[in-house]
């Protein structure tokens, strides 16, 4: 049986569902990398002040859980961020539809994922871009 | 509205990049404020400092800038946005309010020295802030108004 709360396992799914995918480590300059350098630049946490010269980043990560009116069921917001050097900005964008596509309305470690109103531009480094999206779910306790 | 300044906090916390940002975030008391309601979440120096980035990386647009340059907090022999070291002089605090004193003219580059090292700005709360009004706030306000318990104010009146 599913745990119920395992948020690591939903991370990893997501992690998964990524770097399994050609189009997305295509764009990210990882295509034919061995899997532990891909796993250096799709991380599961939000980490970005240390980007340098051509880095491109995914980082997949929750924010605080929130309250729903059912004791019972939290709500669950996965954010994933796409860091690339501010003149490839066109790639992030890129990597978003892609996500969109794999991950909106698919069923994810048993939970189905929902996209939430993109926010635009997200903070970076100086001389990189940022885009990032939302998923939605509902975990059962 | 409770929640909603909270997820604002949580959010804002876990964007900032320094634990010392994080902690010196705190919720406001709603309050009304001429018919509106305003629920705030402050921040003190710690916080200011990760929200803008310090140093060659801070973010000049930071509205309060000028204010901070020409306070006395301010290093006087900071002639640039790189941290440098401060001058012997007296009347001088730092950006807590705390006397502090240097040697000699000052000046030094301490970014190049590696004493310290600039941050780059988080924008947390902006971002949080953002997010927030990105529909997160509608959602919340139509589900309230779906589950408000309308029926405990309506009063029949058989006349």
């Amino acid at each position: 049986m599913t745990p119920l709360y395992n948020p690591l396992s939903d991370l990893t799914a997501v992690q998964n569902i990524l770097i399994s995918d050609p189009e997305i480590l295509s764009l990210l300059d990882l295509a034919g990398k061995p899997k532990n350098k891909i796993v250096e630049r799709i991380i599961k946490h939000n980490k970005w002040s240390d980007l340098a010269n051509s880095d491109k980043r995914l980082c997949v990560y929750f924010i605080p859980s929130r309250r729903t009116a059912n004791n019972s069921v939290f709500e669950e917001v996965l954010e994933i961020d796409c860091h690339v050097p501010s003149s490839e900005n066109y790639k992030a964008w890129q990597v978003q539809e892609r996500i969109f596509e794999l991950l909106h309305k698919k069923r994810v470690n048993n939970r189905y994922l929902y996209a939430e109103p993109p926010l635009g531009e997200l903070p970076t480094m100086a001389g990189f871009f940022c885009c990032g999206s939302r998923f939605k779910f509902y975990r059962i306790i | 509205m409770k929640q909603l300044q909270q997820e604002m906090l949580s959010e804002a916390q876990q964007r900032m990049q320094t634990p010392e940002g994080a902690n010196d975030l705190r919720a406001e008391e709603i309050e009304e404020v001429a018919g509106v309601i305003v629920a705030s979440v402050i921040g003190g120096a710690w916080a200011t400092m990760d929200e803008w980035g310090t140093g060659s990386l801070m973010d000049t647009s930071n509205p309060a800038l000028n204010d901070y340059k020409n306070s006395s907090m301010w290093n006087p022999a900071r002639h640039d946005l790189k941290i440098r070291s401060r001058p012997d002089a007296p009347g001088q605090i730092n950006i807590f309010g705390n006397p502090v004193n240097g040697r000699g003219k000052g000046g030094v580059d301490l970014e190049v020295t590696g004493v310290v090292k600039p941050s780059p700005p988080s924008h947390a709360l902006q971002t949080a802030a953002r997010w927030m009004a990105n529909g997160r706030m509608r959602s919340k306000i139509q589900e309230i108004i779906q589950s408000f318990p309308y029926s405990r104010f309506i009063v029949c009146d058989k006349k």
